[in-house]
């Protein structure tokens, strides 16, 4: 410590031989630093009296600068001469014998770099930095000595000699003196873990003093938390087993005497609040069993109520009366006087791309406003949900420039928000799926959205255009539009080889505006104009009435794609009442979203029909880490025009409800749900057809117009090491059902259909014609085969619930977020498709 | 044990302090900028007690500078000044600091912590150096970082009267009033106030910040603004003083 | 149907406005009864404005001031209270923002910065700046 010799102003100087004048000042053995630089850092200046003290005092002042490893001041006849051994500058740190933590650990612990100047308390700051990185690990034996090897020109490189030493264990913790409670449950509290052959799962079983301290303060905790007011630690010792390889532990407690609550009230000294209501909303009543915790949970409660109305810098403390007679501890929660502090400003930092109204619209309150918890809470909540920003944000508060002035900052840290996602499936039929889109979720750092998503996959190919504008200049009203092309082919399989059936295109556009009800109940109003066209590949058409031109043939068909073909327009004009109080719309682990849609088909053009559609999504963090969720979703639509054509629903097929992977796990595409199941025979070894395999059937998804649909889901916490990889785990269950279709007649033929190409006399006829038997007229040629028997059967129109159970990961790898499925149907209907397995991985830019 | 070191160190080459410093300077000549930054460096690691150490800091501040690294421009320039505060080119260092902020300094609506970074740097370089030739560029850069500063308020502002903040959009505008007097930005806010104190039905405020931008800003089509926005919204409230002429005494 | 109403700026309390007397309180006893204002006013004699306002927001509307007080405790130059008014929603004027704005410097981000600005590092342009002035 730098003792600063005071000298009274005019006291006697000390009687040296005549005061010496310092005439002038020289600075020897500096090669780096400049003269004058060093004379900065002195207070001796030519013309002071030098003397023993001032020089004593010049010489601490230039150790201080750490700078110099030796320093002498000389002084003759008046000139004063400050001779100067400079530090080395380190030219490189080498790390030696660290197996267990690599050097990128420890380098960016060490404050020491190249071209920096050495000093030996520099060096000892950082060899006390390693030793407490070992001993986070457990590794109470490191030993670390630091050597440095001089070089030419003051230089040095640093070595830090690293010896590991055996990992410290906690081979065994007995507690004495606990009656009321088993050592297993004492042990269950603390966080060092005795060794266990399991223990390599648990981990924490490392012995460390500062763990040793928490877990007294953990005894203590569960120890009030039961009522023993009086409990004590009497000691706490950790000895070295004989073989010194791990540590006993071993705690001595005093647990006293169990206490019950005396009387409890509230007082505030702030006018708004009255100490009666609040005392009557106590959780504790007088005479049940103490309850620390249940102290510290009214606390925490008491504190969020009053910071709702204002007083953010207002203290509630507990005062306790203890009576040791009748073992009563009164809790009186005294609530200081505080003023009602307001918001003086609220500052945005960190936003390189974001623009600052993106974020200050999500403030729930404003500057000037009454400061209030809630909606602090509820902003922070918000500005999460817009997924542009990390993980762990929060609005920060700081002292305002008066004691009722409170400052909210929002220091936020920008992640990336473009999304490129590129997804592939394997389906149980074999069926390869590629998806592909790009979408920027923070456009120009205005919060709108803009996508472009192309899907190219084995069964359609779609392209789609959509922005979206949260804040429609700067109202409160929204504004979204997309404009998409999407062409879906329906297929079906016959012995593993696909072939398309119906081709969908639709070309159209729809816009949505909203508006928010409450602070988080939002109204949207939408029009979509649809061009349909389904069309056949001609190889289903044939000239069935031989009126010359071709038709939709029913036999090769199917009676339900004949009836789906033909251009039509549907102009839908649709609204959304939606409920979300979810606390993160990207992530969500509580709040519930509840969504009514109403759509009606009619405006002009040539569809008619009403559609109504719900779903609901609630979460519940349960235990520690784990998020339960349950999603239930519905729908019915009904036709307003009946079509006319019997066996044939009014509603379109393509507006019909189906359900099956992606959103219905376990099953396939369009796997669940009403549809046409067709059989063909083979002939048997006489000829005549009646062998129905199995493994040539093919089935045609019709859909059907009502179907509900659950999912529950629980997310399940890895330890700290998977979840800063982003590995999330669950297990989920589906059920859910598509019904109500007027039933299609099903056709059967028994014999196969031939094409007669020859005439009787064997020349090539201008058109074929469809005959029964195999053979042509001229009794040689054979026709060809062109239908062979089938039969159908119309299965799955039944509201009776399909359940697929699985369990699914999903992981941010390095290169997007990726998800994996696998599922098992439990409870299936005759003619569902079922798929286990699907993956989908996306990357981010 | 120096001898048998695991690090490879490739730039390890003990080359003799000129011919490094040379072919540092040749590298900056030529436009190699981020090379030239590593050399200086280096011939500072290797010699660092030679003279040229001490001009090898400087330039590699400067390289870094040139090569846009405004991180590392800071870092070294700081480097320079904390071991050579007295040197004679301490001034150019620390305007360095202040040009490497003022070059990042981003449009109003975003981040402004490394404008008032430059802010801070800039009235480092004039408060210490004032007679330096940088002084004055530096001046002028403050004026204008704090008219940025100013912009980044009235932005603010303007948001929360569009959103019917009102309150919260006068404590923004008097805050440009109060700290940026200096700034293009005062006459919008004394218009913006007369805005919002009409709007907070406080037409006696509103009055007097119409008359102080008057009696400033007499010819500022800010102030033909408010002289109209207070006939239209509080006729007569601007009475007697500023009947049909502007005269220009104060309110 | 509903709309959002939102409470903005001070909580006015009439028991604590009326106890302000006129000739009796000053510039400390008014503080300690009503708090800080919203804001005192800049030029001219000293008034301190107290503002509250409730507002409301229809359907697809804007947030209008439904229910506004503005607290005016005006001081005479030695400080002592010389009157207390109030102004009510009858004084609130119906302001249309004026659309033009004094232009600012700075890099304007554009078009295309905007939307690949940040593929690479996330905000490449305005990278934090290594060790403040007075980080060593």
């Amino acid at each position: 410590q730098q003792v600063v010799a005071v000298e009274e102003p005019g006291a006697a100087e000390p009687t040296v031989s005549q005061q010496a004048i310092i005439r002038q000042i020289a600075v020897a053995g500096a090669q780096r630093l400049e003269a004058q630089t060093i004379l900065s850092y002195v207070k001796m200046r030519p013309g002071d009296v030098y003397t023993e003290a001032a020089a004593d005092s010049a010489l601490k002042e230039l150790y201080a600068t750490e700078l110099f490893s030796d320093v002498k001041i000389r002084e003759e006849g008046g000139n004063v001469v400050i001779q100067v051994v400079e530090n080395p500058i380190i030219n490189r740190i080498i790390l030696e014998g660290n197996k267990k933590l690599k050097e990128d650990k420890i380098l960016p612990e060490i404050k020491l770099a190249p071209r920096q100047i050495y000093t030996r308390s520099k060096v000892r700051a950082d060899v006390n930095r390693i030793i407490e990185l070992y001993k986070r690990q457990g590794r109470f034996a490191a030993t670390v000595e630091p050597k440095a090897v001089t070089l030419d020109q003051n230089r040095v490189d640093i070595v830090f000699e690293i010896k590991e030493g055996p990992k410290s264990k906690v081979r065994q913790i007995n507690i004495i003196g606990n009656e009321h409670f088993s050592d297993g449950d004492l042990r269950g509290e603390m966080l060092t873990k005795q060794t266990s052959t399991l223990s390599f799962l648990k981990g924490g079983t490392s012995y460390d003093p500062d763990k040793l301290a928490f877990d007294q303060q953990k005894l203590r905790q569960f120890y009030l938390t039961e009522g023993y007011a009086d409990f004590r630690v009497v000691s706490a010792i950790a000895e070295l087993t004989p073989d010194k390889k791990d540590f006993i532990i071993t705690y001595v407690v005093e647990e006293g005497d169990r206490y019950k609550f005396g009387d409890v009230s509230v007082d505030s000294e702030i006018r708004d609040f009255d100490s009666e209501g609040l005392t009557k909303t106590l959780v504790m009543k007088k005479g049940d069993w103490y309850n620390a915790e249940m102290v510290e949970n009214t606390i925490e409660g008491l504190s969020e109520t009053i910071g709702a109305f204002g007083y953010a810098f207002a203290e509630v403390d507990p005062q306790y009366e203890r009576n040791k007679d009748d073992l009563t501890m009164g809790v009186k929660f005294r609530i200081g006087s505080a003023p009602r502090v307001y918001v003086e400003s609220i500052d945005i930092n960190g936003n390189t791309l974001t623009q600052d109204k993106v974020i200050r619209r999500e403030f729930r309150l404003t500057e000037g406003d009454a400061f209030n918890s809630l909606q602090v809470k509820r902003s922070t909540n918000r500005i999460k949900s817009l997924g542009y920003f990390q993980e762990n944000f929060e609005v920060a508060q700081e002292q305002g420039s008066a004691p009722d002035r409170v400052k909210l900052i929002a220091n936020v840290e920008e992640k990336a928000t473009g999304e490129l996602q590129l997804s592939a499936g394997f389906s149980s039929l074999e069926s390869f799926i590629l998806q592909g889109s790009i979408q920027q979720r923070n456009f120009r750092g205005r919060g709108q959205t803009v996508g472009l998503s192309l899907n190219y996959s084995r069964y359609s190919k779609a392209a789609q255009i959509s922005f979206t504008e949260p804040y429609m200049f700067d109202t409160s009203i929204s504004f979204g539009a997309d404009i998409y092309r999407r062409d879906y082919n329906s297929f079906n399989y016959f012995n593993s080889d696909r072939n398309n059936t119906y081709q969908n295109t639709t070309t159209g556009f729809s816009l949505r505006a909203g508006t928010p009800l409450s602070e988080y109940m939002t109204l949207i109003a939408r029009y979509s104009l649809n061009l349909e066209d389904v069309t056949l590949g001609n190889q289903y058409f044939r000239d069935t009435d031989a009126d010359g031109d071709l038709e939709c043939d029913p036999l090769v068909a199917g009676r339900y794609l004949c009836d789906a073909l033909g251009k039509r327009t549907s102009s839908i004009v649709g609204t959304s009442l939606i409920y979300d109080s979810l606390n993160n719309r990207v992530r969500p682990t509580r709040g519930e979203r509840l969504v009514g849609n109403l759509d009606f088909a009619g405006l002009g053009g040539n569809v008619h029909y009403a559609r109504a559609r719900a779903n609901a999504a609630k979460y519940w963090p349960v235990l520690n880490g784990f998020v339960l969720s349950m999603q239930a979703e519905g729908g019915y639509i009904k036709s307003l025009k009946s079509r006319g054509i019997d066996g044939t629903d009014d509603v379109r097929l393509t507006d019909r409800f189906f359900l099956g992977e992606p959103d219905f796990r376990g099953f396939d595409i369009r796997g669940v749900g009403p549809r046409v199941v067709r059989t063909r025979l083979t002939a048997d070894e006489d000829g005549n057809f009646t062998v129905a395999s199995k493994d040539n059937q093919t089935d045609d998804a019709l859909g059907g117009r009502m179907y509900y649909k659950g999912r529950a889901e629980l997310e399940i916490p890895l330890g700290s090491g998977a979840r800063e990889m982003g590995l999330r785990p669950s297990i989920f269950a589906d059920i859910g059902a598509v019904w109500g279709l007027k039933d299609p007649n099903v056709t059967s033929i028994a014999n196969p259909l031939y094409l007669q190409r020859v005439d009787a006399n064997g020349d090539p006829l201008a058109a074929p014609i469809y005959t029964n038997n195999p053979i042509a007229p001229d009794g040689e040629t054979s026709n060809t085969l062109y239908i062979s028997p089938f039969t159908e059967e119309y299965l799955g129109d039944t509201p009776k619930p399909r359940l697929a159970v699985g369990v699914g990961i999903s992981w941010n790898s390095p290169f997007g977020p990726l998800r994996l499925d696998f599922s098992k149907a439990l409870l299936k209907e005759e003619g569902d498709d079922i798929k286990s397995f699907s993956f989908n991985v996306g990357t981010q830019f | 044990c120096a001898g048998g070191s695991k690090v490879k160190d490739t730039a390890y080459v003990a080359r003799d302090v000129e011919s490094l410093y040379f072919a540092a300077k040749e590298r900056l000549d030529n436009g190699q900028v981020k090379q030239a930054a590593a050399l200086f460096d280096e011939v500072e690691r290797q010699h660092p007690y030679s003279p040229w150490a001490r001009r090898a800091q400087l330039m590699s501040a400067f390289s870094y500078y040139a090569a846009r690294d405004y991180g590392q421009a800071i870092g070294a320039a700081q480097r320079f000044l904390s071991i050579h505060p007295g040197n004679k080119d301490a001034p150019y260092a620390s305007y360095l600091i202040a040009l490497s902020y003022y070059e990042q300094v981003s449009d109003v609506e975003r981040d402004q912590q490394t404008t008032a970074l430059a802010r801070t740097a800039l009235t480092d370089v004039v408060r210490r150096y004032p007679e330096s030739a940088y002084a004055a560029d530096a001046k002028l850069k403050l004026d204008l970082v704090n008219d940025h500063l100013a912009g980044k308020e009235m932005t603010v502002g303007r948001f929360y009267e569009k959103t019917g903040k009102w309150l919260a959009a006068t404590m923004r505008f008097r805050k440009v009033v109060d700290d940026y007097q200096t700034t293009s930005h005062t006459a919008e806010a004394l218009f913006r106030l007369t805005e919002t104190y009409l709007a907070l039905g406080i037409p006696e405020e509103a009055k007097k910040a119409a008359a102080v931008l008057g009696a400033n800003y007499p010819g500022s089509e800010w102030y033909e603004k408010a002289y109209e926005l207070m006939e239209k919204k509080a006729p007569g409230a601007m009475g007697v003083n500023l009947g049909g002429t502007k005269p220009t005494t104060m309110g | 149907c509903t709309s959002i109403t939102d409470r903005r700026g001070y909580v006015a309390d009439p028991v604590l406005t009326g106890a302000i007397t006129p000739g009796l309180d000053n510039r400390e006893s008014v503080r300690g009864t009503l708090g800080q204002p919203s804001f005192t006013s800049q030029f001219g004699d000293p008034v301190y404005y107290y503002v509250a306002s409730t507002t409301e927001q229809r359907v697809f509307g804007q947030p209008q001031i439904e229910v506004h007080q503005v607290i005016k405790v005006a001081f005479d130059p030695s400080g002592t209270v010389n009157s207390v008014t109030f102004a009510g929603k009858d004084d609130v004027r119906d302001i249309n923002p004026d659309g033009d704005k004094t232009p600012t410097l700075g890099r304007h981000r554009g078009f295309l910065q905007d939307l690949f600005g940040n593929i690479g590092a996330v905000g490449a342009a305005g990278a934090a700046p290594v060790g403040g002035p007075n980080g060593s």
